[in-house]
């Protein structure tokens, strides 16, 4: 089966008839082919959720649902998408902590990235862009007024715009870079086993180093043979094996 | 000879290969055993083949009070006659167990065929009722079949045993080399092929060559070739006496090989994947030496996406069947069924399979039993066996779907699936309640019933208009600010250069031509005077206005101008003065004529 359309048709169909395991096969041939689709991505986390709501569940199912959808929302455009997928990902991140505070582990499951990356990822690089061109303009424009006019309280106004405007355009500039250099070099994954403990370079595990639970999203420093260097909200927690991560598509 | 040996083996006329009946003659195998043995104690059963092609894999069934507790051999060439033999002897080592009559029957595979020796009886007696063994004897040279017997006695002379031995051994030319990269012994490794997929059987070989007239080293502080990218299968029982293949030619030289590791590797991913130098140390007499294979690279890739099947999974590469048994096909709801699932065939067996998930069906975690090892020369496979038990939860006819395996198999280069239905099974009322369903995850958002479509996205910071509405604002501005300054100095510029002396004085020129073009003599006579004073400024830097008329001529002599000028040109001023402040203003005429002299003073001064 080559055609994206018909596999993902048999998908759909499987999901509808509850038949999680053929749903599965269905999206992840799709995956294999290339596809890089939201709805392929969204419909895909439905099927490994509704693997483990029917009790055939695999280790490792919630982590590739919440994989599939991190990746569905991150590659939809409709905020219908976008905010289903969310609504998922808050579902399925409840029921691992929930499972890991039931076995004493604890039930931290997501990690909040560096604050200058959080502030960045608030908006979209197209809204930070344009806010960096209006900035700009209020800058020229602050300047122009503050040279020309003659009123001191005229003037003063436009010495604080002009302050105000320089330091939007230079932090909307700064995030608008970031946000595109993630897009361009940022490699994600999400953690597809029940867990995963942090290893030093050479692949011994690190002495007390807690596992990292299955569904989080990661940032990927680098890789080596079978290990993958990364990064957890704004902890660099060490190599994790490649086979226990799965790597988020991008957006062509 | 307190030893007794009894021949009860014969020449066995193997007539099983009766294709190739005319070209190859059957193997001899003889057969010669201790007849007692003591309970604990040991006897050997010795087996000789001779044959024109190599025997290889020598076994012995025993009965069940005697053990087979080792195994040695040795394989010579006989070149005696008209065609070459290859001479296998193997001693096979076994121990009384219990008392009563063991018959022992060894085996040997010649040409691909197994051929049997004759059943031989060896008698198990209580420990210290059996015979009397002679005291052992250094063996010369390694024949076990007694002082007498050597298949070479014939063949060489004493004194060039090598020579002759170089000359006229026939050898194994796929077991040739180039040259030999260490003297005396070394190893080589090997494998079938040098690109496979990911989870395709590759066959490694590792074997000892040996000068053929030195004797076999001892082999100490073996390291295995790392293969952490691979999964390994031992085709050989490593603790086994290793299998003679012959002899090899090894640039120019004569070399004993023998054959003493063989494994089947499952490539685990895609790349080019490193399989380690094997390393140990060979002793022959008191000198050690180490000894390693080269490392080999094979070039793994994944089967083609194209054509793959739903459901594949990577490294499942071989030739599989399927075959499903399920029982009962009634049972009451809640009830279990049995369902066993036989996987069989060549290649690396997967672990589990994928079940069919339904909600109405709950499969529990399989017992799995293998019977998986070497299915023939070249083959690694076997069964594995799944035996699943299977909640029924809902009442009904419930169709438990199938079970699907797809593989890819190397030898059609094509993928296949293997396929097993398990039919439906009849749920009667039970006593399982609706909410023992084991669903927790909460309803999750309704599906996507159609593809998303991808559209590549364009990002505004990607085009150079960014930069360029991103400076715009402020380069408009500046450019605007540096153009108003610009325009500024310029006019300062003209200005300042309109204010100099000399301009004054042309312009005042100008403007006393036009006074006495004109009527009026007052305005005219003003204009000579403005034109006098600013000609003592241009010409003398002296300025004559508000002065007395004899301190205006020594001011003018004193800058230069000579005397009867600097006179002239106080006289024009006075004249034009007085004309201009007289009750008639002194007519137009007059005024003209003042001009005229101001004009000579002018150029004069």
């Amino acid at each position: 089966l080559t055609d994206p359309a018909a596999d993902f048709a048999l998908g759909v169909k499987a999901l509808e008839q509850q038949n999680a395991s053929d749903a599965i096969g269905a999206f992840e041939a799709l995956a294999d082919q290339g596809v890089i689709d939201a709805h392929a991505s969204f419909d895909r986390g439905l099927a490994y959720a509704l693997r483990v709501r029917l009790g055939g569940e695999v280790p490792g199912d919630l982590g590739r649902a919440v994989h599939a959808f991190e990746e569905a929302r991150d590659l939809a455009d409709d905020a219908e998408t976008k905010e289903a997928a969310a609504h998922a990902l808050s579902i399925l991140r409840a029921e691992i902590a929930r499972r890991r505070a039931r076995a004493g582990e604890s039930a931290v499951v997501e990690q909040s990235p560096r604050p200058d990356v959080a502030i960045a990822r608030a908006l979209s690089e197209q809204a930070w862009s344009w806010l960096a061109i209006s900035a700009s303009f209020a800058l020229a424009l602050a300047l122009a007024v503050r040279i020309r006019s003659t009123t001191r309280r005229l003037r003063v106004g436009a010495t604080v715009a002009l302050a105000l405007a320089a330091l939007v355009l230079a932090s909307s500039m700064g995030a608008a870079a970031l946000r595109k250099h993630e897009r361009n070099a940022l490699e994600e994954a999400v953690i597809v086993v029940p867990a995963a403990r942090p290893a030093d370079a050479s692949g011994l595990a690190k002495q007390g180093a807690a596992p990292l639970p299955e569904g989080a999203r990661l940032e990927i420093i680098e890789w080596h043979g079978g290990l993958a260097h990364v990064r957890w909200g704004s902890s660099d927690v060490g190599w994790l094996p490649a086979s226990s991560l799965r790597v988020l598509a991008r957006a062509p | 000879m307190v030893r007794i040996v009894a021949l009860l083996g014969a020449l066995f006329a193997v007539a099983l290969g009766a294709r190739n009946a005319s070209a190859q003659t059957a193997p001899e195998i003889e057969v010669q055993a201790d007849p007692v043995v003591e309970v604990g104690a040991t006897a050997t059963v010795k087996l000789q083949v001779s044959a024109q092609e190599t025997p290889s894999d020598p076994a012995l069934t025993a009965s069940a009070n005697v053990a087979v507790v080792g195994q040695s051999s040795v394989f010579q060439m006989d070149l005696r006659g008209m065609t070459s033999k290859q001479i296998l002897v193997v001693t096979f080592t076994v121990q009384g167990k219990s008392i009563g009559n063991a018959v022992v029957t060894p085996s040997v595979v010649v040409g691909g065929r197994k051929y049997t020796g004759r059943p031989t009886p060896i008698k198990v007696v209580a420990a210290g009722t059996g015979p009397r063994k002679p005291a052992p004897q250094a063996p010369v040279f390694p024949f076990p079949f007694g002082p007498g017997f050597d298949p070479f006695r014939d063949l060489f002379d004493d004194d060039e045993p090598s020579a002759r031995l170089q000359n006229q051994t026939p050898t194994d030319p796929k077991l040739g080399l180039d040259f030999a990269p260490a003297p005396i012994a070394f190893l080589h490794a090997s494998t079938d092929k040098r690109r496979a997929v990911v989870g395709e059987q590759v066959i490694l070989e590792i074997d000892l060559y040996v000068e053929a007239e030195r004797p076999n080293p001892d082999l100490s502080d073996s390291h295995e070739p790392t293969l952490s990218r691979f999964i390994r299968r031992t085709m050989i029982d490593d603790a086994r006496p290793p299998d003679v293949l012959g002899l090899a030619r090894v640039g120019g030289g004569l070399y004993r090989v023998t054959r003493i590791r063989r494994a089947a590797l499952f490539p685990l991913e895609a790349g080019d994947l490193e399989i380690g130098p094997m390393q140990l140390t060979m002793t022959v007499g008191r000198r050690a030496f180490p000894r390693t294979t080269d490392p080999i690279t094979i070039h793994v890739t994944e089967p083609p996406s194209e054509g793959r099947p739903t459901g594949y999974v990577l490294g499942h590469v071989g030739e599989f069947t399927l075959q499903a048994e399920v029982t009962p096909r009634e049972v009451k709801r809640g009830d279990v069924v049995s369902v066993r699932l036989e996987l069989g065939g060549k290649g690396n067996l997967p672990a589990s399979l994928p079940t069919p998930v339904r909600a109405d069906v709950e499969w529990m975690e399989p017992e799995v039993h293998d019977q998986v090892g070497r299915l023939d020369v070249d083959h690694w496979g076997g069964k594995r066996t799944f035996n699943y038990v299977v909640r029924m939860k809902k009442e009904g006819d419930i169709d438990l779907g199938a079970i699907t395996l797809p593989f890819w198999n190397p030898e059609k280069h094509a993928y296949e699936i293997a396929r097993a239905e398990l039919g439906k099974i009849h749920v009667s009322p039970g006593a399982l309640s609706e909410d023992e369903q084991p669903s927790k995850l909460p309803e999750l958002p309704p599906l996507k019933a159609s593809l998303a479509g991808s559209k590549i996205k364009k990002h505004i910071d990607d085009s150079p208009l960014f930069w360029g509405a991103l400076l715009a604002p402020v380069a408009i501005f500046v450019s605007a600010a540096g153009a108003r300054s610009a325009m500024q100095k310029t006019k300062e510029a003209i200005a300042k250069r309109s204010a100099s002396p000399a301009r004054e004085l042309a312009r005042r020129i100008e403007a006393a031509k036009n006074a006495c073009a004109g009527t009026d003599a007052r305005a005219a006579d003003a204009a000579v005077v403005r034109v006098l004073e600013q000609a003592a400024i241009v010409k003398h830097d002296v300025n004559v206005r508000g002065i007395t008329s004899s301190e205006a001529v020594r001011a003018l002599e004193q800058a230069g101008a000579r005397t009867e000028v600097a006179r002239e040109l106080v006289a024009t001023i006075r004249a034009c003065e007085d004309a201009r402040f007289s009750p008639d203003g002194g007519g137009i005429d007059a005024a003209r004529e003042r001009w005229e002299r101001a004009q000579k003073v002018v150029e004069d001064l």
